[in-house]
């Protein structure tokens, strides 16, 4: 049997986990070119591409199943460059690096219908959710 | 235990109309060269898709983002008629083109050439979708 955790734990985690964007002030996804850097705490790679700006309190309290959905995030709406989206970076508020993820287009953890983002444009989102899994 | 992270998010590029000419003349100043030949065959896709009338379907579904209150928005996504996506079929690359050109247009340098290059990429991204391009102009503030 593998290492599990307990619903109440998940919760307590995923609440940790959204908890610290807010460290600082409001937190950010940047979206960038290029793939991710080898480890997350590395220097940015190649272009950025826009800025969303999560809520103050980026999240609300975790389900008991430690789920936690996105409060409302604002677009970016002046791309700051064209480029086709593959990594992003979530930063907490205080401007330190909080996760990196991929991105990609019906893949990635960040799913775009059209990942080609042009400059000008607006990038917007539809849905947030962060799970902390039993396993 | 890698935490899980679901994102949807969409991207409305401004509309291209008022670009076109503009566009023309960077991409006939531009070197030979299979960048350029494919911008040329994106700008002639634009072109002929704008010949015919806006898709009057009824919207599939609507994109909503999740903004604050007075930012908030949302977009028809409107499928083309078959008789236009049979009209365009030639002039839409194919998905797996479409992939290719992405990585193609990643090494295009900063400039003019590269933001027009990605404006025509995300116009056949739309296409190749069967669905009216959503532009920046076609969201709703709610």
């Amino acid at each position: 049997m593998a290492y599990r955790l307990a619903n109440a734990i998940r919760q307590i985690t995923c609440d940790a986990l959204v908890d610290a964007i807010d460290t600082g002030g409001a937190g950010t996804i940047q979206i960038r070119t290029g793939s991710q850097p080898t480890n997350v705490d590395d220097a940015p790679y190649p272009t950025l591409l826009g800025t969303l700006t999560f809520n103050a309190t980026a999240f609300g309290a975790a389900s008991g199943t430690g789920v936690a959905t996105a409060a409302s995030i604002t677009p970016d709406a002046d791309a700051d460059a064209g480029g086709t989206a593959a990594h992003a970076r979530i930063l907490r508020g205080n401007g330190n690096i909080h996760s990196d993820c991929t991105c990609g287009q019906g893949s990635g953890d960040i799913n775009f219908n059209n990942n080609v983002i042009v400059i000008n444009g607006t990038i917007s989102i539809t849905a947030m959710t962060i799970t902390v899994p039993m396993v | 235990m890698v935490p899980d992270l679901r994102i949807a998010v969409t991207c409305f590029a401004p509309d291209i109309t008022a670009h076109l000419s503009g566009y023309a003349s960077i991409i006939s100043s531009q070197p030979d060269g299979a960048e350029k030949e494919w911008c040329t065959k994106l700008l002639e896709m634009v072109k002929f898709f704008q010949l015919t009338p806006k898709s009057d379907l009824a919207p599939v579904s609507t994109f909503r983002s999740i903004s604050p209150q007075g930012k908030s928005s949302a977009a028809d996504i409107i499928p083309l008629k078959k008789e236009e996506i049979d009209r365009i079929f030639e002039q839409v690359p194919w998905q797996e083109e479409i992939d290719m050109l992405k990585v193609m247009f990643e090494k295009i340098p900063s400039g003019a050439f590269r933001e027009l290059a990605h404006h025509l990429l995300w116009y056949a991204q739309e296409l190749c979708g069967d669905r009216e391009p959503m532009t920046k102009e076609s969201l709703r503030i709610l």
